[in-house]
């Protein structure tokens, strides 16, 4: 994941600023967090503290399979009533929300975990097996969303969100986002993004360091010496 | 005479000793819990003169002795908002850090605490801040905002106070104390360095409050507010049906107290401290915390204006 995530300053006057690579590690640990290695292939921040604006991008990876009721339920006709007995419970809530949207809450009862009645004359069991119940792209797109606003600085409020091309990109400011400003991102964004030099990677580094200070028990250690 | 502050971890056997050397030398025993055969006693002592003959009391029972120079302190952790930026890594470890110094902890978290040109506090906020005996304030990454924005959250605040942030800087303007390497972190401090830094905002809050206490020495209490809380307890019966955990908050000018102001504002201004009564040696106000009750006393040389 580590070698996914580039950040970049836009101010070239001061290209390793200390708050602008440190982002490179809050961005890791919130990708880590959500478990959203695999959905986003590789990000790109590019941070302009004194205007200020706060662009990212990332090339989404998104699945783009949906899933039937047939595949995750199994449907029957009983007594003048649909019988839905949902197999995988992992998707009970879409399915409960999607049925409960569609249908009314009123009108679908519930017996227990896994059992679901509704009157026949809403929809044929045929039809309601190609009725998609879950789409993971929404899922996924939920977190990524939500992983994004946990990175951009919190006071940045003026926002613009555009996913296109298989491209999810995000512009945070706190002033009106200036045209200017999009040019300046467009060409940085065509030279390859450039690497943070291994010694300033290294001041974000969290790993123990050895040191020579001898850890003595705060107990009655340095007293005893006192009283010697 | 200034008075030093101490937890004492040991054995329950014999831990009355130290109780009586600490009552013969004129201290306070702020908290005493025995659970099975291990006691913890947290007390204050008012000379420090005199802690060479508690430490050979220690090590006469066994025991463990620990500093807590910010205790019967209580401090604001204050952030630009409580959101998961700033919450729960860098707070949380800071707060509970101060708490094991020995100082009672709140949060204070900012309602537009956050950004640059949008970054204010109000009056309110501000009051409240003001109301402990030192605060913590936690920025972030930036040097830019810290050095030219953020100083609008604290230029105004009258208690001492220490910023914490990302970049190691020498200084920063309208604060006296700055402490680096502490913005905003995704994880949780658990290396030793770490720790460290967490240990450097304690001490240097340790240092701030020295600076009051030492001024406190030339125009004293009439009486510390340990012993102010202990008669409030005695006399005030209302305090014993509290559910809070610490019903009376002892700082290092006044005290506040858990219950509502307009009920027991005058039960409170009557309770008798020696020779006095408490409303000729303090001001009993209301808090801007709920509605608590606030008392800050008086120094000598203003009761003898009285």
């Amino acid at each position: 994941m580590s070698k996914k995530v580039y950040v970049e300053n836009l101010d070239p006057s001061d290209p390793y600023n200390f708050g602008v690579i440190s982002y490179k590690v809050i961005a890791e640990h919130v990708f880590a967090d959500l478990a959203l290695a695999g959905a986003l292939q590789a990000v790109r921040i590019l941070i302009d503290i004194r205007k200020p604006l706060f662009y990212l991008t990332g090339e989404l990876n998104v699945v783009q399979t949906s899933i039937p009721f047939s595949e995750i339920t199994t449907v029957t006709r009983e007594d003048g009533e649909i019988h839905v007995v949902i197999d995988d419970e992992t998707y009970a809530p879409e399915i409960l929300k999607l049925l409960w949207t569609r249908f009314g809450r009123d009108n679908i009862s519930q017996t227990d975990r896994w059992n679901l009645y509704f009157p026949q004359d809403y929809i044929s069991v045929e039809e309601l097996n190609q009725l998609i119940a879950v789409n993971p792209r929404d899922r996924i797109m939920n977190k990524i969303l939500d992983a994004i606003n946990r990175i951009i600085p919190e006071g940045f409020r003026v926002r613009q969100r555009s996913i296109q091309g298989g491209y999810i990109t995000v512009i945070a400011s706190e002033n009106p986002i200036e045209e200017e400003w999009l040019e300046e991102v467009n060409k940085a964004l065509k030279k390859p993004p450039s690497k943070i030099p291994a010694e300033q990677l290294e001041k974000l580094k969290r790993e123990p360091k050895k040191s020579d200070k001898k850890i003595v028990p705060w107990k009655t250690h340095e007293f005893q010496e006192s009283i010697k | 005479m200034s008075t030093e502050s101490f937890v004492f971890e040991g054995g329950a056997y014999k831990h009355k000793l130290l109780v009586e050397l600490i009552e013969d030398l004129g201290g306070w025993i702020i908290q005493k819990k025995i659970l099975a055969q291990e006691s913890t006693i947290t007390f204050t002592i008012p000379n420090v003169a005199d802690v060479p003959l508690i430490r050979v009391k220690v090590l006469e029972l066994r025991g463990n002795l620990r500093r807590q120079p910010l205790l019967g302190t209580e401090v604001a952790i204050v952030a630009p908002t409580i959101a998961r930026h700033h919450l729960p890594h860098v707070l949380c470890d800071i707060a509970e850090f101060m708490r094991r110094m020995g100082s009672k902890t709140n949060m204070v978290g900012l309602a537009r605490g956050v950004g640059q040109r949008t970054a204010q506090i109000s009056t309110r906020e501000r009051k409240i801040i003001e109301e402990h005996d030192a605060a913590i304030f936690v920025v972030g990454n930036f040097e830019h905002c810290i050095n030219e924005h953020k100083w609008k959250l604290y230029q105004n605040i009258t208690i001492p106070f220490v910023v914490t942030g990302g970049p190691e800087l020498e200084s920063i303007p309208h604060a006296a104390y700055y402490v680096g390497g502490i913005g905003r972190l995704p994880y949780r401090f658990r290396l030793l360095d770490e720790i460290d830094k967490l240990r450097e905002i304690g001490n240097t809050l340790a240092y701030a409050l020295k600076k009051i206490r030492e001024q406190l020495e030339f125009d004293p209490l009439l009486l510390p507010p340990f012993a102010v809380k202990e008669e409030i307890e005695r006399q005030v019966s209302a305090i014993s049906k509290v559910l809070s955990p610490t019903p009376i908050v002892p700082q290092l000018l006044g005290l506040r107290i858990k219950l509502p102001y307009t009920q027991f504002r005058d039960e409170v201004a009557g309770v008798k401290v020696g020779d006095y009564l408490l409303e000729n040696i303090a001001e009993i106000l209301p808090s801007n915390f709920r509605d608590y009750i606030l008392i800050k006393f008086l120094r000598k040389s203003q009761i003898q204006l009285k």
